[in-house]
């Protein structure tokens, strides 16, 4: 078998992630939805012959690093790799197959180059819609949620399947938008797979095979060398989340021997009967994500670096949930995951972990633009970033997904909703050495004309971002509608004129307050991020007029 | 001279002092398309690598891409989203973080990454003998042979070829486990290969088709890795113009004065008529063209030219469809054309049902190109007479299956219709063009050196 050098290995690397970069680059710019333009709620992944992930965009959700290399397992067991021809276009938005909830297409296409099937690429984006109730935590099955479509041929040798894209057209809102993100993530798959036989013939390579062992042995030894750091022992963590009407459990128990590490969900409470239940295969990858996060956050992304770390649930803990479980917003409990398990090393790993955040906040809009047209579209805002050792949490960063934030001029444009005021939100952040990053005030008026669904799926109303060694938790996310409390879960019908305040979470300090470096905290009381009244009582420092004037 | 090319008055750049932000690497650009203009090539690669950054600009048409929002002061290794956006008219460079300076050392994967730290001059590369260790792009020219130690800048430096084997050797070499030719090999190659995913990924982005376009490189380090990247991107042929430092101000001066207004008014093709069409840009037009009749401009020497950001009716980004010469109403009939041709041109595919929206219009006054003489070559009439042949020296090409012996050309002493095949180096004081295994080097009636790139799989 060819072997690499590390000077060809990087060079040949390299060109494979740009590759997916470029996969990126045409899905943005033919999308019609806001949740891949501006949220960038996508990923892009280069596969083998075998169908091992070895390259992903750079713009990538991470979860879907971790469900990309299950879901492609899934579609060669309908449809075997050996049986697929020039032209197919796979796909599947099943939940337990692809990323944890209905919402997600994942559409994959193989590669031929000089007539061998070499490769595939696959393309994951968030769609605006699936019919049903609408992305909402309402649900109590499955069923109600939507569309569920197992893995199915989009095109068939390059004849395209219209009698399914109708399906899905007659059972969707904003269907333009749906069928045109559809048709933008066939279209992306199409460039890769010439760049990828471009690429193949300018290196004079007939088979990808001994490359990808090289870029996932490579990975895998640099990540079991960071491992190897972390000091062997078993970790344990234990948070409350909110769920419905009562509070979740969830647990890990962390086992790190060696060079590899297993990670147990035992003990994690029950499903429910809403719409926040998760599939095995999106906790797997953000458990996986986690790790990689402590170790070599550098390295790009493939299927080297999962192979350390086993992740295990038990059946029907809502870690795992089974069919016909509800799971639209599976990351409003998935997502805590990643500070479950810094929560458990934060003491194995102190320097590298990150105090909890105030994570990210997505709620669904539906009803109808002031011109008549429908809408159905998710708006994300975010809380603050989780403090480190040695570094503030940034304001309104999601974490630990990393999808942008809707600018308002899209939002007005999307939704003729008006945004009446977006400002950071002082003493938001959780105090410490090093400070949480700070929330957000944001006021949105129903200037539509008509009545306006809103679904929430908030978190950290009850719970807030919680500050490691020393330092504080960050404020607490909250709703109102026209000056009154909302569920954080709810689904409401806003009036027209109604007006929707929402203060975003801020994210957890790291460190004693007291030890914060006296000027660091003048320049936030500076910034308006803290104020003084906070810094005297969060900190515990007065600050005077002379020290806030001085320049 | 402004940010988009054109060239503004005082008086305009006083009002407006905006405009001439990134006025400076315009230049080279113009430069690229004055010679395209030159020498009848319509649709070029223009490609300059200095000491810190390396620039690229796509021109199609005889005219540098231009676009109209671009990040000043970022804030983090060069990254985009990390400084501030600035809404004016501009040539749509590429800059990467790729020069001479660049540190090159073992990243985390253990594999070689250069840049985006950067030795800069001082303490600059490791050979410069000015207190700089680390080992940088410059080294590994040296080490390969590229550069010639003893005639750095025309012999003014002397380049100390022990400390880059030292420096590559220690913190590539004995990382990796490899020697330091290989290491400087590395070095050389991960450069080209990102200036050539640059251009590929800006170029997919523009619907730019680059392969069969000709590449016009220059700068200290541009000709040392012009062929190489050339030849990752298909492309057949790389000019290197004479004196390119001269003719970057050239380039300035052969500018027409320009001034560019763009309006947003997004509104859907089906909502508008002949008319309404016409209407809206007319008040632009008048805008635009007052600038120039104020700087006496004769009127009958102003052209206008038409632009439209124009999408798919949903989509969030757009698409610029310039509008040919011709009578506004009846390009108003062919937009759906016009859209349709451009999008399948990039992206494969185009709907026909979906309706279009109109994001921005644009609307370029636009007075005469200067006249220009044509020029001489660089050496004067005494040079052509002296042997161009100056030496041999080794250098590495993994083609050649590591170093062999190579004869290197004084760029002074050629005359048009010189013929070199390579592995082959022309030097001249600001620069050394590296010719590879299988390239052909002419000399045009101009004094530009003409490559023709060997198009077959690149050698490991």
């Amino acid at each position: 078998m060819t072997t690499y050098d590390p000077v060809s290995l990087g060079i040949l690397w390299d060109r494979l992630i740009s590759i997916t970069d470029e996969i990126v680059s045409t899905l943005i710019r033919t999308s019609f939805s806001i949740n891949v333009r501006e949220s960038y709620d996508l990923s892009c992944v280069l596969f083998d012959a075998s169908g091992n992930p070895i390259a992903q965009g750079s713009y990538s959700v991470p979860s879907f690093t971790g469900t990309s290399g299950p879901t492609i397992a899934h579609m060669f067991k309908k449809y075997p790799a050996d049986s697929l021809r020039e032209g197919d276009v796979i796909a599947t938005n099943d939940p337990w197959m692809g990323t944890g909830h209905l919402y997600d297409i994942s559409v994959m296409r193989p590669v031929f180059h000089r007539g061998r099937r070499v490769g595939f690429t696959m393309s994951i984006t968030h769609l605006p819609d699936v019919g049903g109730a609408g992305n909402s935590a309402g649900p109590s099955e499955i069923y109600e949620e939507g569309l569920r479509l197992p893995v199915c041929k989009l095109m068939n040798a390059g004849q395209l399947n219209t009698e399914l894209l109708d399906i899905i057209r007659t059972n969707v809102r904003v269907n333009e938008q749906v069928i045109g993100d559809i048709m933008a993530n066939i279209s992306c798959n199409e460039v890769g797979g010439r760049l990828l036989s471009e690429f193949m013939d300018e290196y004079g390579i007939d088979d990808l095979t001994a490359l990808s062992q090289a870029i996932r042995d490579q990975s895998e030894r640099v990540i079991r060398e960071k491992i190897a750091e972390i000091p062997d022992g078993r970790y344990t963590n234990q948070i409350q989340i909110e769920g419905i009407d009562q509070p979740i459990t969830l647990a890990c128990e962390i086992v790190k021997r060696g060079q590899s590490i297993a990670i147990d969900f035992s003990g994690t409470g029950g499903c429910v009967r809403a719409a926040i239940n998760v599939p095995f295969c999106y906790t797997r990858a953000w458990a996986a994500y986690s790790i990689k996060c402590l170790t070599c956050p550098e390295t790009p992304n493939n299927e080297g670096q999962i192979r350390p770390i086993a992740v295990t649930a038990p059946d029907d803990c809502i870690l795992n949930a089974q069919p016909p479980w509800p799971t639209a917003g599976r990351h409003s409990v998935g997502h805590f995951v990643v500070p479950l398990i810094f929560g458990a090393l934060a003491e194995a790993v102190p320097n590298v972990v990150q105090a909890d955040p105030g994570m990210m906040n997505i709620f669904n809009v539906q009803g109808r633009h002031r011109d008549g047209r429908d809408i159905a579209s998710l708006f994300f805002l975010a809380g603050g970033f989780g403090a480190h050792d040695g570094l503030d949490g940034t304001p309104t960063t999601p974490a630990p997904s990393n999808m942008g934030v809707v600018p308002t001029e899209v939002w007005e444009n999307l939704t003729s909703m008006s945004v009446i005021k977006r400002e950071l939100l002082a003493d938001s952040g959780g105090a410490g050495k090093f400070r949480g990053g700070v929330g957000q005030e944001v006021v949105l008026r129903n200037d539509t004309g008509h009545p306006l669904t809103v679904s929430f799926m908030g978190l950290r109303t009850q719970f807030a971002a919680a500050g490691f060694h020393g330092g504080k938790a960050g404020g607490l996310r909250r709703y109102t509608i026209n000056d009154k409390e909302a569920h954080p879960k709810g689904r409401y019908v806003l009036a027209p004129g109604d007006t929707v305040v929402i203060h975003e979470a801020g994210g957890g300090g790291f460190g004693d307050p007291r030890g914060r470096d006296r000027q660091a905290l003048i320049d936030d009381v500076r910034k308006g991020i803290v104020s003084r009244a906070g810094a005297q009582r969060d900190f515990g420092v007065e600050i005077s007029d002379e020290e806030l004037d001085a320049r | 001279m402004a940010s988009n090319g054109g060239t503004i008055t005082p008086d305009i750049a006083r009002r407006f002092p905006v405009r001439i932000l990134e006025s400076g690497p315009a230049a080279g650009a113009l430069m690229s398309a004055l010679l395209g203009r030159r020498l009848g090539i319509p649709n070029l690669l223009s490609f300059d690598m200095g000491g810190t950054t390396a620039k690229g600009c796509l021109i199609r048409g005889m005219e540098p891409l231009k676009k109209y929002t671009f990040e000043v002061a970022r804030m983090h290794e060069f990254k985009a989203g990390s400084g501030l956006p600035v809404r004016i008219p501009v040539i749509d460079m590429i800059e990467i973080g790729a020069g001479g300076g660049s540190i090159a050392e073992v990243d985390a994967r253990n594999v070689i990454r250069v840049g985006p730290r950067s030795a800069g001059a001082d303490p600059g590369p490791a050979c410069y003998g000015q207190g700089g260790t680390r080992p940088t792009l410059t080294d590994a020219d040296l080490v390969l042979g590229y550069l010639d130690g003893g005639f750095f800048l025309g012999g003014k430096m002397r380049l100390d070829r022990a400390a880059a084997e030292h420096a590559l050797g220690g913190e590539i070499g004995r990382v990796l486990d490899i020697d330091a030719a290989r290491a400087a090999w590395g070095t050389h190659e991960i450069i080209n290969e990102d200036v050539a995913r640059a251009f590929r990924v800006h170029a997919s982005e523009r619907g730019f088709d680059y392969r069969g376009c000709t590449m016009i490189a220059f700068g200290g380090a541009g000709p040392v890795h012009a062929l190489r990247i050339a030849r990752k991107l298909k492309i057949p042929r790389v000019v290197l113009p004479v004196g390119a430092g001269v003719m970057s101000a050239l380039g300035l001066l052969a500018s027409p004065l320009s001034f560019e207004i763009v309006r947003s008014n997004v509104v859907l093709v089906n909502d508008l008529d002949r008319a309404g069409f016409i209407a809206r840009f007319a008040p632009i037009a008048e805008d635009a063209q007052s600038y120039l009749l104020n700087a006496g401009v004769a009127k009958q020497d102003i052209r206008l030219i038409h632009r439209l950001d124009m999408r798919y009716y949903g989509q969030g980004y757009d698409l610029e469809i310039v509008l040919p010469e011709g009578e506004l109403g009846e390009l108003f009939d062919q937009l759906p054309k016009l859209f349709a041709q451009s999008y399948e041109q990039i992206f494969g595919m185009s709907f026909l049902t979906q309706a279009l929206e109109i994001v921005n219009w644009k609307t370029e006054a636009r007075g005469p190109f200067p006249k220009m003489r044509e020029g001489q070559g660089p050496g004067g009439a005494s040079a052509a007479k002296r042997s161009a042949l100056k030496g041999r020296r080794t250098a590495y090409f993994p083609e050649a299956g590591g170093y062999r012996d190579c004869p290197v050309y004084d760029r002074y002493a050629l005359s048009p219709d010189d013929h070199i095949e390579g592995p082959a180096f022309i030097e001249e004081n600001e620069s050394t063009c590296v010719v590879g295994v299988g390239d052909k080097v002419a000399v045009d009636r101009y004094f530009n050196l003409v490559a023709e790139i060997l198009a077959q799989g690149d050698g490991q």
